[in-house]
C-alpha cells in the first residue's frame, strides 16, 4: 500500500513534469490533491496490484491510469469504486478467480477490468483505429508497459538494444525451457 | 539572348527517389532545387514522438501531419469510392516514407518485365532486364544494400539470379533464430527460403552505423542504421542542391514545344512561388504525382494518368508454433519463402511472396490474452509463452494494371492550401482472387508443419504501400505515360521519378527499382542540360 505522503509527492512530481495534461490533473492539481481524488487514486492503486497480482506498481503510474481513464469516462472512479466492492463482496483472494466469478460476468465490471489490465500491461488507454490520424488512445507509459516485462531478458523494448549486430543468430539462453 | 532560370532541374519531392536523382545530379554540376510540401524533422524528434505515442501500431503517429502538409492516414486525405479501403501510409516530410519502410531492396526478375510476352497478362517493361541492372547496382551503392550474392531469387533453388555486374555492398545480416527454425521446419516440406536484400547497415556505412536490433525499422530506426530518403535528401544539397521546406506544388506551367516551363508552389505562410527550370522531375509519390499532373492538366494525353493503380495486395497469417522460436530479435523482417514468385502459373493468377514478420510481438500477444480474461502471474507466464511461439506471415501478390483502379483529384475535399486531396477507386482483381486458394493451402500447411495454434487466418485484402501503375511506363504513348527513360511522352522536359512508372509489379518492393530508374533519369537528364 503506497503512503499518501508518496502519492501526493509522486502526483506533485507528475504535474510539476508537466506530464498530466488532462482537465482531471489539472483539477487535482488545483486542488492539492483533494480526498476524495486521493481516495481514488489509492483505491485504484490497490485494485490494480489485485488485477497484476504484483507486490508494487509504481504509483505516479496509477495515477496516470486514473486520469486518463477518468477523462474517457467521468464515472470511471465510481466504476472503480463498484468493481472493487463486488470483489470484495464475493471474496476473491486471488486474480486467478476473477473471470470464472459472478463479478466478471457482469458487463460493467468486466470492461472496467479490462480497461485497468490494459492501461497496466500495454501502456495506453482507449482503442487504437488502424489508418487513421486521430483516435482515442491516451499514452500512459512506453518502457513501464507490463506487457514488456515478462520476455526483457530475451527481447528488447522497441527503438531500444541490448546487443550488438547479430546478437540475434544464438536463441535466449532459456530456449531450452521457455 | 539566352533565357535565365531558377535553376537547371527542379525535384518534386525529397524522399528516396526524388533525393536521389537530386543528389546526382547537383553532383554532376547541375543546378537543383528540391521542392519538399513538408519540413525537415530530426531522427531524435521522431524517436521520442514515436515513444510518446499512444497508437505505436500506426506507423505514420510519429509524423507530422500538418494541415497543409497531410500524411495519408489523416481523415481527409484519401476519399475512396471502391470496395477496397485503398489507403497506404504514406507521408510528408524531408526524406519522404522511407522513414519507415523495412528496406526491402529487392531486384525485378527478367521474367518480371516481360509478363505480357511471356505469360500473356498485363504489361512488359518498355525494358530489358540487362538495360536496368547498371543501376540496380548503384543504387545498391546509394542505399546501402545487404545481400546474398549466392542465391536464385526466383525461388527455384537454383544458381545466384538474377545476374549481376557488382556483388552486394555488404554481406548479410546473421539469420535470426526465427528464420533458422522456420526454414529447419518448412525447407523440408518444399518450401523455398531466402534471405532479404535490405538496406540496413550490417558494418558501418555511409556514416550509418551496423543494425544492433533495435526492433523497430517501421516506424523509425532509433539509430539510422537502416536507409532512408533524408541521407540523399542531405547529400543533395552537400553537393549544392538547395532544398525548400514548406513548399507545396501545385501547378506545373505548359509552354511553347510542349515543354514544362515553371512549377508553383505554396507555403502554409501564404507564399505563392513560380519557379523556372530546363528539367523537371516529379517524385511525389505514386499517388501525389499523378495528382499533381492532373490538377496541372499535363502529361494525360494518354489518359492513363491515374489509372492502373496497384498496390502489392496482401493478407497475413498469426499462429502459436508448437516451440520458442523467439521473434523480436534482430531487425523487424528478414526474408521469406518465394516458391511462388515466378513460373507459367502466372498465365492464370498471381504470383505471390511471403514473408516473416520479426517484430516484438509482446502488444499483440497480451491484448489477445487479456481479452480471453487471462490475469495475474497466469497472465505474465502465457505473454512469454506466446511471444517465444509468435509466428507472423505476411503475404503479398502480384497485381495488373486494371484502369478502372484509379486515383483522382478530389472535387469536394482541399488542404489547407486549398489544393485538392484525393478519390481512390480500388478494387482487387481476379487475377489475385484467383492465387488465393493456393495461398490458403500454404497456410494450412506452415500451421500444421509448425504444430501451430491459428490465432489469425482470415485478415481479408490488406495494404502492402507499394503504390504503381499510376504514371504507367510503355513504348507507346497512346497507352502510356513516361517512356523507358521516365520521360513524358507528352513533354520532353518532365521526368517521373516514382514507382507509379511502374507496369508489373511482380511481387517484390519496389523501392530499389525506383531509385535505379531515378539514377537513370539524373544520368539522362545530366546529359542534356
Amino acid at each position: 500500500m503506497i503512503s499518501r505522503r508518496k502519492l501526493l509527492s509522486s502526483g506533485a512530481a507528475i504535474t510539476g513534469a508537466g506530464l498530466l495534461s488532462s482537465s482531471w490533473a489539472g483539477s487535482v492539481l488545483a486542488q492539492g490533491i483533494n480526498n476524495a481524488a486521493t481516495d481514488d487514486v489509492e483505491l485504484l492503486h490497490q485494485l490494480s496490484l489485485f488485477l497484476t497480482e504484483r507486490d508494487a506498481l509504481d504509483p505516479s503510474l496509477t495515477l496516470r491510469v486514473l486520469a486518463r481513464c477518468t477523462e474517457a469516462d467521468p464515472l470511471f472512479p465510481e466504476k472503480v469504486r463498484g468493481l472493487w466492492g463486488s470483489i470484495r463482496q464475493h471474496g476473491l483472494s486471488r486474480v486467478s478467480m476473477l473471470s470464472a466469478s459472478p463479478v466478471y460476468q457482469h458487463p460493467q465490471y468486466k470492461d472496467t477490468v479490462q480497461k485497468i489490465v490494459r492501461a497496466w500491461y500495454l501502456g495506453y488507454t482507449g482503442t487504437p483505429v488502424s489508418m487513421r490520424a486521430v483516435d482515442d488512445t491516451r499514452l500512459v507509459t512506453f518502457t513501464g508497459a507490463l506487457a514488456y516485462t515478462p520476455t526483457l531478458d530475451a527481447t528488447v523494448i522497441p527503438t531500444y538494444s541490448r546487443g550488438h549486430t547479430n546478437y540475434w543468430v544464438d536463441p535466449p539462453s532459456t530456449v531450452a525451457n521457455d | 539572348m539566352s533565357q535565365v532560370f531558377d535553376a537547371d532541374v527542379i525535384v518534386v519531392g525529397s524522399g528516396a527517389l526524388g533525393s536521389n536523382a537530386a543528389f546526382e545530379l547537383a553532383k554532376q554540376g547541375k543546378s537543383v532545387i528540391i521542392l519538399e510540401a513538408g519540413e525537415s524533422i530530426p531522427r531524435w524528434k521522431i524517436v521520442e514522438n514515436f515513444r510518446n505515442s499512444s497508437n505505436k501500431s500506426n506507423y505514420n503517429s510519429p509524423y507530422p501531419n500538418e494541415p497543409w502538409a497531410r500524411h495519408s492516414y489523416d481523415e481527409q486525405y484519401i476519399e475512396n469510392i471502391g470496395s477496397f479501403e485503398f489507403r497506404p501510409g504514406m507521408l510528408k516530410l524531408v526524406g519522404g516514407t522511407t522513414w519507415h519502410w523495412a528496406a526491402a531492396c529487392w531486384r525485378y526478375l527478367p521474367n518480371d518485365m516481360k509478363l505480357n510476352t511471356l505469360y500473356g497478362v498485363g504489361r512488359d517493361w518498355p525494358m530489358e532486364y540487362s538495360e536496368l541492372e547498371p543501376y540496380y547496382a548503384r543504387a545498391e551503392v546509394a542505399l546501402g544494400v545487404c545481400g546474398s550474392d549466392t542465391q536464385d531469387q526466383s525461388g527455384h533453388d537454383g544458381e545466384a539470379f538474377p545476374p549481376r555486374s557488382t556483388p552486394y555492398p555488404m554481406p548479410p545480416e546473421g539469420d535470426t533464430y526465427l528464420f533458422q527454425r522456420l526454414r529447419a521446419r518448412l525447407a523440408p516440406a518444399g518450401y523455398v527460403f531466402l534471405h532479404e536484400p535490405n538496406g540496413r547497415a550490417t558494418t558501418p556505412y555511409d556514416d550509418r552505423p551496423a543494425c544492433s536490433g533495435n526492433n523497430n525499422c517501421m516506424p523509425v530506426c532509433p539509430i539510422g542504421a537502416m536507409y532512408s530518403g533524408d541521407v540523399h535528401a542531405r547529400h543533395a544539397q552537400q553537393a549544392g542542391a538547395r532544398l525548400l521546406t514548406d513548399a507545396t506544388a501545385y501547378k506545373l506551367e505548359k509552354g511553347e514545344g510542349g515543354k514544362i516551363v515553371a512549377v508553383h508552389y505554396r507555403s502554409s505562410k501564404g507564399d505563392n512561388v513560380r519557379l523556372t527550370a530546363k528539367y523537371f522531375v516529379v517524385a511525389a509519390n505514386g499517388l501525389e504525382t499523378p495528382k499533381l499532373l492532373l490538377i496541372s492538366e499535363v502529361a494525360n494525353s494518354s489518359d492513363q494518368v491515374g489509372r492502373n493503380l496497384m498496390d502489392h495486395t496482401g493478407q497475413g497469417l498469426q499462429f502459436l508454433a508448437d516451440e520458442p522460436v523467439w521473434p523480436g530479435r534482430g531487425a523487424v523482417q528478414q526474408g521469406g519463402i518465394f516458391n511462388r514468385r515466378d513460373g507459367a502459373f502466372r498465365k492464370e493468377r498471381a504470383s505471390v511472396k511471403h514473408a516473416f514478420a520479426n517484430n516484438v510481438p509482446n502488444m499483440a500477444v497480451a491484448n489477445r490474452l487479456i481479452e480471453q480474461g487471462i490475469f495475474g502471474k497466469e497472465l505474465d507466464e502465457r505473454i512469454r509463452h506466446d511471444s517465444a511461439r509468435w509466428v507472423d506471415v505476411s503475404t503479398v501478390y502480384e497485381t495488373l494494371p486494371l484502369a478502372s483502379n484509379t486515383i483522382r483529384p478530389s472535387t469536394t475535399r482541399t488542404d489547407a492550401l486549398g489544393i485538392p486531396m484525393m478519390v481512390i477507386n480500388y478494387e482487387v482483381g481476379d487475377y489475385v482472387k484467383a492465387a488465393k486458394p493456393g495461398v490458403d493451402a500454404d497456410y494450412a500447411d506452415f500451421v500444421k508443419v509448425m504444430g501451430g495454434t491459428v490465432v489469425e487466418d482470415n485478415t481479408g485484402w490488406q495494404n502492402r504501400d507499394h503504390l504503381m501503375g499510376t504514371v504507367i511506363m510503355g513504348t507507346d504513348a497512346k497507352d502510356s505515360v513516361v517512356n523507358h527513360e521516365c520521360r513524358t511522352f507528352d513533354h520532353p522536359n518532365l521526368f517521373l521519378a516514382t514507382t507509379g512508372v511502374i507496369p508489373a509489379s511482380g511481387t517484390i518492393n519496389p523501392t530499389l527499382t525506383g531509385v535505379a530508374l531515378s539514377i537513370r533519369v539524373a544520368d539522362i537528364i545530366a546529359r542534356e542540360v
